[in-house]
């Protein structure tokens, strides 16, 4: 009767759904919420909202994910009357990394992330979801509710524009 | 312009989203465990394809006509006063007339038709706890007819009405 909890849930197929995806939506909650908590707030909130609706959800689901954090971090910020100071709350928490960085890797790390800040909202969470979130342009436009012309013509400006501002040089040369 | 793209695209790539804490994991499971008990206690009703919202908010009636619920009411019981003191004012009225008189019951609903009037698509909603929602307002107009059983005196009274209803958006 008294089942533990882990028993209860482990052969839940959220569990799977969540190992693959829950760095991934951080990531994508982190474009609208500045810090870590909040973010993961988010993702709980869009996570259990998600399976509630939708407990046999298969990896084809998945992508619906990416949308019910979107909308659970606009919401988060409306509620908190936060909406004005967005871009200042992520810029104000810049030893909070994005990535989960190897010592080598730090330092790009921190590059992309002060990078990521830089760009248009509507370029940058195109660029997460397909760079990090791994979805197609067919999904990231179900996602955003975009064309999937728009969704790519937004990728290619910025990746242009993070290239701009990582490599600089490299730029120019071209 | 976009020399050694895909290069780029991988450079991006090898850089991992940061997990979250172990917490998020368990406090998912925990409110997904309180949500599965819960609608295993609750009986299984049929799946209701919409949900008809009650809006906190003065419904448009009300705003409009503020009070004339009670207006209504206030003009269902003069019509019950006014037709007691008929009652009373008749010349030979026995004792045990008159007490049936009272005892006589009131205008009683006969009829209630609710006549669709426009339908009006109000945008999309987000709600804190539920996935998006499509916002439609629909405008009806209510009749209600009493009538008094001895009498047969007839009151019809015409209520406009408007409801909010969220059609929940199914995300593909």
């Amino acid at each position: 009767m008294n089942r533990p909890l882990s028993e209860l849930t482990a052969e839940k197929p959220w569990r799977t759904c969540y190992a693959q995806l829950a760095p991934k939506l951080l990531l994508f909650a982190r474009q609208w919420v500045g810090s870590v908590a909040d973010a993961e707030d988010v993702v709980q909130t869009a996570f259990v909202k998600f399976w509630r609706h939708q407990p046999d959800a298969g990896p084809e689901h998945y992508p619906l994910l990416y949308s019910a954090v979107r909308t659970s971090a606009l919401d988060l910020i409306r509620t908190d009357s936060r909406r004005g100071r967005r871009e200042q709350v992520i810029a104000t928490d810049p030893d909070e990394l994005f990535f989960d960085a190897t010592i080598e890797l730090h330092e790009s790390a921190d590059l992309i992330n002060s990078a990521l800040q830089h760009l248009a909202e509507s370029q940058r969470e195109v660029l997460v979801l397909r760079i990090w979130g791994e979805l197609s342009f067919a999904e990231i436009a179900t996602t955003l509710g975009d064309s999937i012309n728009t969704v790519a013509s937004r990728y290619r400006y910025a990746l242009d524009a993070l290239r701009r501002i990582l490599k600089p040089h490299e730029y120019q040369r071209a | 312009m976009n020399i050694n793209e895909p290069d780029f695209e991988d450079q991006l790539r090898t850089l991992r989203p940061l997990a979250p804490s172990p917490a998020l994991e368990e406090s998912i499971a925990r409110q997904l465990a309180s949500h599965h008990a819960l609608t295993t206690v609750e009986a299984r009703a049929a799946v209701v394809p919409r949900r008809e919202v009650e809006v906190d908010t003065p419904s448009f009636f009300d705003r409009i006509f503020p009070g004339l619920r009670w207006a209504l009411a206030g003009a269902v019981g003069a019509a019950a006063v006014f037709l007691a003191i008929s009652h009373f004012q008749q010349p030979e009225v026995s004792p045990t007339k008159a007490s049936v008189a009272v005892a006589e019951p009131d205008f009683e609903p006969v009829e209630i038709t609710r006549e669709l009037v426009a339908a009006e698509d109000g945008g999309l909603v987000y709600e804190d706890e539920e996935e998006p929602a499509r916002v439609v307002r629909y405008t009806t107009l209510e009749h209600h007819v009493w009538t008094h059983p001895v009498t047969g005196a007839r009151l019809e009274v015409e209520i406009p009405r408007e409801d909010i209803v969220l059609v929940p958006i199914a995300m593909q």
